[in-house]
């Protein structure tokens, strides 16, 4: 946890030269991408008034790109109608800690998502979800909303908990 | 509606003034939680990292040093968040998420010597955390203080948890204006 930590505060939070960074990027893409097991998710939307709120979602990623089921009912759906502008945090649920104040792997992600209404590409998604995770339409015998899929490309990445002491590593490309 | 609706609507209002010491009391735990601290870069995009929070009332604070980046992100842009998940609480709901608070607020940075060390007096009294980093003379310290606008907590709601309790009203922030 904090055994050997510098002796300056700063030397144990700035972050990661760009190389250093690179060499966790598997591994931080590969925390982002469990699908529910130990990696909890919150979703950053944008209210009309330009604040930020954030609440739990499910997650599934391909590749970069982040994705979340919604419906057409949900506040969040406006938000990103309104402002594409979006940001997830991952939280390990499971530790163990690397800092001492109790913290566990974290990444925050931003980007931009687009809002997908095709109900073809949806029922795609869920039949590649599926595939993947065993997990289908979390709500088959509901037929009074209509699915929705966010679909966030990131531009930027912060992650905490992958190299040494609370040093962040930040990853700006994702080709 | 149907039932997916109806299981995460957003609480009636003199429900959610109801819980709203718990949720206070919830968020001042801090050794229960997490928090993470949200701040807006200067191109307007949005970051987000773990930080400590010590709740005074509704009032968060968070210390932080001149180096920092979030510092001057909130010299530059008052708006902040913070996220408070739970550790090792219950889980609720279909994802089985820990419950979890989340805060919008402004904020300001409190440089002044004299009110940094009340602060570290105020904490150390009631958690037994003083300074966090006494042998480190190149730390300047600052105080982010955090007043919200806006909250919302999940896993509050007796037996439907997943639906959003939305606080928006402060009164102890009023009265003290």
């Amino acid at each position: 946890m904090t055994s050997n930590m510098p002796a300056r505060v700063w030397d144990g939070e700035k972050a990661v030269d760009a190389g250093s960074g690179e060499k966790l990027r598997d591994e931080i893409h590969a925390f982002i991408s469990k699908y529910h097991s130990s990696t909890l998710s919150f979703l950053m939307t944008m209210r009309k008034n330009g604040t930020p709120v954030m609440r739990p979602v499910s997650t599934f990623v391909e590749g970069w790109t982040v994705q979340t089921i919604s419906q057409d009912h949900q506040v969040k759906v406006k938000h990103v109608r309104n402002n594409p502008t979006v940001g997830y945090l991952f939280v390990d649920s499971e530790g163990p800690p690397y800092m001492s104040l109790g913290y566990t792997k974290n990444v925050w992600v931003a980007g931009r998502a687009e809002v997908i209404d095709d109900q073809d590409e949806i029922a795609e998604f869920f039949k590649r979800r599926e595939a993947a995770t065993g997990q289908a339409d979390a709500h088959p015998n509901d037929a009074t909303y209509t699915r929705l899929l966010f679909r966030t490309t990131l531009t930027y990445l912060r992650a905490e908990g992958f190299a040494e002491h609370a040093r962040p590593v930040i990853l700006t490309s994702f080709d | 509606m149907g039932e997916t609706y109806e299981s995460e609507r957003e609480v009636p209002e003199t429900d959610a003034e109801a819980l709203s010491e718990t949720i206070r009391e919830f968020i001042a735990n801090w050794s229960g939680n997490r928090a993470f601290l949200m701040t807006r870069r200067r191109d307007g995009r949005e970051i987000m990292r773990p930080v400590g929070s010590f709740m005074e009332g509704w009032t968060a604070n968070t210390i932080t040093q001149d180096l920092h980046i979030k510092t001057g992100h909130v010299r530059h842009d008052p708006i902040v968040g913070y996220l408070w998940v739970e550790v090792d609480g219950e889980r609720y709901g279909r994802l089985d998420f820990p419950r979890n608070v989340w805060m919008q607020g402004t904020a300001e940075l409190v440089e002044d010597p004299a009110e940094l060390a009340a602060f570290f007096e105020r904490r150390a009294g009631a958690t037994g955390r003083g300074d966090a980093h006494p042998h480190d003379d190149g730390y300047r310290r600052i105080l982010i203080r955090t007043r919200p606008q806006y909250v919302r907590a999940e896993g509050f709601y007796h037996d439907e948890p997943m639906r959003a309790v939305i606080l928006r009203e402060f009164p102890e922030l009023a009265a003290a204006r």
